[in-house]
């Protein structure tokens, strides 16, 4: 389960990369400088766990799995706050995915899971977030 | 993305072993008891407990914190927390302390589904730090 459980979390990981790459290229340095700055900070992070996700599969004996040519990114979000909104929506699915991960791997590839999953957490409050009952888990949270 | 619906106490505890884990949150709550043959997570569950209401009992300054250790307590069916005051030091660190349990703990957890909620639990404690 942990190979399948690490591919589907790579999958995720290309999309948040082409998300973010491309709000970031839709976001002004100079007029938004913090949100340039977060969603910049955002990007390098998942990269590096993309390439973390890419040599634990190999590692594993399997072909990580490519990314797709392209993702769907809402239209005309152009605005600061909308790019912030859905820089926010592809963390928390990033988060969701990771707390996901964590139930199905053991060892030291949960411990990868928790450890992106906090850092997530934290980081998504630089987009405007605020704290939530159950990062990745909302379900919890409705109860 | 698949996502593990409610769980109730009972099957955090049992799920590891029954591979069980998609039942509805309707178990009735219960007092935290000696862990079984059959509750490999039983222990666990109990010192997260005592853990979480031991660092509670130092945020009746912060209600977002309060607020977060309850809904935490309740998601494991434990009884709310008795909030008490410390000063903002400690208080911070005990919840550093906390966040880096629960990490743990999740990282322990014979069950998936409980490991993701510990996990998540984590993430919270380490997002109200964060704000702190």
């Amino acid at each position: 389960m942990s190979t399948e459980a690490l591919q589907t979390t790579l999958a995720g990981e290309h999309a948040a990369l082409y998300v973010l790459g491309t709000l970031g290229g839709r976001t002004s340095q100079t007029t938004d400088p913090d949100l340039f700055d977060a969603i910049a900070g955002a990007f390098a992070e998942h990269r590096s766990r993309r390439d973390e996700l890419v040599a634990a599969i190999a590692d594993l004996g399997a072909e990580p799995v490519a990314a797709e040519a392209a993702y769907d990114v809402p239209a005309r979000v152009d605005r600061a706050q909308q790019i912030a909104r859905v820089a926010r929506a592809t963390e928390d699915a990033c988060a969701t995915t990771y707390a996901w991960l964590v139930a199905n791997t053991v060892g030291e590839l949960r411990r990868w899971a928790i450890g992106a999953l906090n850092e997530t957490a934290v980081r998504v409050l630089t987009l405007r977030g605020t704290p939530e009952m159950f990062p990745g888990a909302g379900e919890y949270a409705d109860r | 993305m698949p996502v593990d619906p409610q769980l109730s106490r009972r099957v955090l505890l049992t799920a590891g072993v029954a591979g069980a884990g998609l039942l509805s949150a309707c178990g009735a709550a219960r007092s935290p008891a000696p862990a079984s043959a059959d509750d490999p997570d039983g222990s666990l569950v109990d010192e997260v407990v005592v853990r979480i209401t031991a660092t509670a009992a130092l945020a009746a300054g912060v209600p977002d914190l309060v607020a977060m250790h309850t809904a935490h307590l309740d998601a494991l069916e434990a009884a709310p927390p008795v909030p008490g005051t410390a000063p903002l030091p400690q208080l911070r660190r005990s919840e550093r302390q906390l966040q880096r349990f629960l990490g743990g703990a999740a990282a322990r957890a014979e069950s998936g589904p409980l490991a993701r909620l510990l996990a998540s639990m984590s993430a919270a404690v380490s997002q109200q730090v964060a704000v702190l």
